[in-house]
């Protein structure tokens, strides 16, 4: 629901379209009088209130809440949306890529699990996925 | 306005003296009902430094003008000033008959003057529709975007004025040199509701041949309709290709203005560089 809601947001909407413009070219959107402080403000309050709801879902999940949950979520949020195709600068980027991004890391994570690898090299994995994932968008641009 | 105001203005020194052939000084009057923009005795300084010494110039409906001069004569400080993007230190300017007293982008653009800077302020990564239309989206009664609408407006735009690209919803970035000067350029018109006069710095920069002539051809579709256009340029076979008039800068200060019918390359050489430079070449 979350999903189809931003999805909407992003895609529909002058706030998507200033979102994807100040990460495009931050002075042109200030030039085209767009109030990119006060734009930006809006992004991290919706991002703030995100991480709130999914702090919900997992202590709704966990039957718990500590206070360190969620340590370390962040670099697979931003390997999620770097595998799904978002640009890593700002400007481009679609929430289904990242629902694809969230899915990729979740099955390779997953599946280390399975096959008993230690914990500590799924970070390491996931920064690998991320340079991976980086280098293959810089050397397809290049070539565009 | 006399020679003889302008060569005691320069202190006595003849080879700085400004020069308006006859031909221009007929044209300017009897184009005086046309006149949409007046800028008299302009100066800005920075700190320590005069960028525009009592420029003074004024540009009809339709009249295409370029404004060129050596690497700091004071043409980018000009064209700001004229923009509302800097504030005058002194002078005055008139557009269309009234006196501007305050001077912002935002009243620079009400007033139908849009520019188009080098770096084009272009969206790489949204596609032409969304960059024609950044800060002013049309939207549906729900308050969603109308994509539709805003497509067919823009290709109905593109095709009249001549702008060919493959479709509308191809990224920005994909586009070559010369389409995106000639997209930077056509927003320009479309985004204000009342253009008048088009400020170009540099539109030909690192362009092609047939590049540059797409663009060079744009202006000139520009002057069909009415518009003025200030046009800064490097490139003198551009300037001389495009240009009706040319105003010559040289460290702050107006030095010459010519007819292009009437000039080469070699006097607007002259005049930018000052009989001073003779030794270097």
């Amino acid at each position: 629901m979350l999903f189809l809601i931003l999805g909407v947001l992003l895609q529909k909407t002058r706030f998507g379209t200033y979102t994807y413009g100040i990460g495009a070219n931050n002075e042109a959107a200030r030039r085209f009088g767009v109030d990119v402080r006060r734009h930006l403000l809006k992004v991290y309050a919706l991002s703030g209130a995100l991480a709130a709801v999914a702090g919900v879902i997992i202590s709704a999940r966990l039957n718990s809440a500590y206070p360190n949950t969620g340590e370390d979520y962040e670099l697979m949020a931003i390997a999620a949306v770097i595998v799904g195709g978002s640009n890593l600068f700002g400007g481009e980027g679609r929430l289904i890529g990242t629902l694809f991004g969230v899915l990729i890391i979740e099955v390779i994570r997953n599946g280390l699990n399975l096959i008993g690898i230690n914990v500590f090299w799924h970070k390491a994995l996931l920064g690998f996925i991320i340079l991976i994932a980086v280098i293959s968008r810089t050397l397809a641009s290049r070539e565009s | 306005m006399a020679a003889t105001q302008f060569a005691a203005s320069f202190d006595g020194e003849q080879e700085n003296m400004y020069q308006r052939d006859e031909t221009t000084e007929l044209t300017v009057r009897n184009h005086r009902a046309d006149l949409l923009v007046e800028m008299q005795d302009i100066c800005k300084s920075f700190g320590g430094v005069r960028a525009l010494n009592n420029i003074t110039f004024s540009i009809h409906r339709g009249e295409i003008l370029a404004l060129v001069g050596d690497n700091g004569a004071g043409k980018s400080t000009l064209i700001k000033v004229l923009a509302g993007a800097l504030i005058r230190d002194h002078g005055d300017m008139i557009i269309e008959g009234e006196m501007v007293k305050t001077h912002t982008p935002r009243s620079a653009r009400e007033q139908g003057i849009e520019t188009v800077y080098q770096d084009l302020a272009l969206f790489d990564q949204l596609d032409v529709t969304t960059n024609f239309y950044f800060g002013r989206e049309i939207t549906t009664k729900l308050g969603l975007l109308d994509k539709r609408e805003m497509s067919r407006n823009v290709k109905l735009f593109l095709e009249e004025f001549g702008i060919v690209i493959k479709s509308v919803s191809q990224r920005v970035g994909t586009l070559s040199g010369g389409q995106r000067h000639s997209i930077a350029i056509g927003r320009a018109v479309y985004v204000n509701r009342n253009p008048k006069l088009i400020i170009l710095d540099e539109p030909t920069a690192g362009l092609g041949v047939e590049q540059s002539r797409n663009v060079l051809q744009l202006i000139r579709e520009l002057k069909k309709r009415k518009l003025a256009v200030i046009l800064i340029s490097h490139n003198m076979d551009h300037v001389l290709a495009v240009s009706e008039r040319i105003l010559v800068l040289r460290s702050g200060k107006l030095v010459a203005e010519k007819r292009t019918e009437a000039t080469n390359v070699e006097s607007l050489l002259q005049a930018m560089l000052g009989k001073g430079n003779e030794d270097a070449k």
